[in-house]
């Protein structure tokens, strides 16, 4: 069978599509940042960064999180805008897996960015990462930055 | 908070593993496209792995005509290529071929395989994402 499909999408496909970065702000992410601003530079695609605040904390918790989290998304997109790149912040409530899958159909987003956890194996084992699971589930590509 | 002049993916090496199947066809333009944005070199590395010496022959022929198809391709885009033909199990293989290029980036497709197969053995795709060492990028 020959390599060439007659199906195959347009090149630049990825062009014009937004570019979701999916972080929980931790220091193992920055990495993630940094590629998501510079895939979206060289794609010319405007940048969506979400985080997720998970529903099963307390309401104190959710409180401390949600300022946290304020305050990481800003840095993200003050770096994002320093290097020209169009960014938008999202944060949302819910499942973390859930929500970034359901995100990526609601931004029509081409292209998601994810780190990686910092769980150890065992739990990699027992529950799966949530990279894993957006891996599994996300309908467009992902880039797991490690 | 520092920015290489490198780059995260930007000038580095660009390895696609590929099985040349019909699936595989949008991780190799995937790979193409990616490479030419950020001015990567692209590697391709196919994986042969037979189960016997009669198979050998064939399979080599094949990943070799496969590997040649690509190389065109990216040649057309004016990209630097350089195509691996490799034995072996495709997982190791893949990993250890990132490490010496020192990839920045590894492109894998997502295979046909269905959701029950998957929950037992893990994709390709998925064990390169667990276990690699550098950034994967898994194209859908």
């Amino acid at each position: 069978m020959s390599i060439m499909e007659p199906d195959v999408p347009p090149f630049y496909s990825l062009r014009g599509k937004n570019v979701l970065l999916a972080t929980d702000g931790k220091p193992s992410s920055e990495k993630a940042m940094w590629v998501a601003i510079e895939l979206s530079k060289q794609l010319g695609s405007k940048l969506v960064v979400l985080m997720v605040i998970s529903d099963k904390l307390s309401d104190d918790e959710k409180k401390s999180q949600i300022r946290e989290a304020k305050k990481k998304l800003n840095a993200i997109v003050d770096q994002a805008t320093d290097h020209g790149v169009d960014v938008t912040a999202l944060l949302e409530g819910g499942s973390p897996n859930e929500t970034i899958v359901f995100a990526i159909e609601r931004l029509n987003a081409g292209l998601l960015v994810v780190g990686t956890s910092e769980k150890s194996r065992l739990d990699r084992v027992l529950i799966g990462s949530v990279s894993e699971h957006v891996v599994r589930n996300s309908p467009c590509s992902v880039v797991v930055v490690k | 908070m520092e920015e290489t002049s490198e780059g995260q993916i930007q000038g580095r090496n660009l390895l696609l593993a590929t099985d040349g199947k019909p699936h595989s066809v949008k991780a190799i333009n995937y790979a193409i496209e990616m490479a030419t944005l950020t001015s990567s070199k692209l590697f391709v590395v196919y994986v042969v792995s037979p189960k016997n010496e009669s198979e050998k022959t064939e399979l080599i022929k094949e990943g070799m005509a496969k590997l040649v198809d690509i190389k065109n391709m990216a040649l057309d885009r004016g990209l630097e290529v350089t195509t691996l033909l490799e034995g072996g199990s495709p997982y190791q293989t893949i990993l250890a071929t990132a490490e010496r290029i020192k990839a920045g980036a590894i492109i894998v497709g997502t295979s046909g395989k269905t959701a029950l197969d998957r929950v037992l053995i893990g994709s390709v795709s998925e064990y390169v994402v667990r276990n690699s060492g550098c950034t994967v990028i898994v194209v859908k």
